[in-house]
């Protein structure tokens, strides 16, 4: 999946909340994610937006038979974990270094 | 019972009043227990993952054995996510549990001939409502989501669960009290308007 699609399909799922939360009315929020989305859809390929008009819109939870939005993308979207530990020895390190100690 | 309420846009408006009264309830409670807003924000987060937990590990029953940890899962989620449940959320939920029992019952009776068992309505929404807990990282199982997405997940939780609570509601042999407003004062309500073929209404 291209950054362009993963950026679309977190917005929609952001727009989709926005509006249940607010029960479908209009908000400044709504208005900044349209902004944000109009601006994705102009990085997608013709493939991708051929996908998305095929499938619906996601984000209308107030619309008789409106779909929800997927998360089975999400997943992949999350960063690489900042690990606490950012280094270890080798184990030829670890002797080299034991050595050393000894020596001295 | 008004004639207001016999439509589906009454219907949404009784529910929130009762979900409402649901909220004031478990939020008086939670102030008792935790006056301190940071305490009381830790007992919120306990409401609701011990609520999700249970309704997620509990079977289908026609008893109301759900009724208790869904009420409190969906006032604790709600509380969590800052967001008041509107007449527009019920409403939509009724309208969309009600087309939802006419499509699987006339599958229901195509997939007989053949020998098949189309999954039934409550079955369908509770399978919703799990997942969206899991994805939620809210009922004891881990989820790979981010913060941002976990949120949304919760938001899913609780537009099935609405949904699940009126199909649950239908399906319950629970009597109905006419001095208490519970799950058999919901399937009633919900009984008349599916039996008077309501138009449902589009938002």
């Amino acid at each position: 999946m291209s950054k362009a699609l993963q950026d679309y399909r977190s917005l929609e799922r952001r727009l989709w909340l926005v509006r249940w939360e607010q029960e479908g009315r209009e908000s400044a929020q709504e208005d900044e994610i349209l902004e944000e989305m109009d601006a994705v859809w102009g990085r997608l390929d013709d493939e991708e937006r051929r996908l998305l008009n095929n499938e619906g819109p996601r984000c209308w939870p107030f619309e008789q038979g409106g779909w929800v939005p997927t998360l089975a993308d999400a997943a992949r979207q999350m960063p690489p974990a900042q690990l606490a530990y950012t280094g270890f020895s080798s184990v030829d390190e670890t002797i080299e270094s034991v050595e050393r100690a000894r020596a001295a | 019972m008004s004639d207001d309420a016999l439509s589906v846009t009454g219907a949404g408006q009784e529910l929130q009043q009762w979900f409402n009264s649901v909220v004031v309830l478990i939020e008086k409670a939670e102030s008792e227990i935790a006056p301190e807003a940071p305490h009381r924000d830790a007992v919120v987060l306990n409401l609701l993952t011990k609520n999700a937990r249970e309704f997620r590990q509990a079977g289908i029953d026609r008893n109301g054995a759900l009724y208790n940890p869904l009420c409190f899962f969906l006032a604790a989620a709600c509380h969590r996510l800052s967001v008041r449940l509107g007449p527009g959320h019920w409403e939509r939920a009724v309208a969309n549990v009600i087309a939802l029992r006419n499509q699987l019952r006339v599958l229901s009776d195509a997939s007989a001939n053949v020998g098949l068992d189309i999954a039934n309505p409550v079955r369908l929404l509770k399978e919703q409502v799990d997942e969206a807990l899991t994805n939620a990282g809210v009922a004891g199982v881990p989820t790979y989501l981010d913060a941002e997405n976990r949120r949304l997940a919760l938001g899913l939780a609780v537009n099935w669960g609405i949904r699940f609570l009126c199909a649950y509601a239908l399906e319950c042999d629970v009597p109905a009290d006419p001095k208490r407003r519970d799950l058999g004062w919901i399937r009633n309500l919900l009984a008349h308007i599916e039996a008077e073929g309501t138009p449902l209404h589009s938002s």
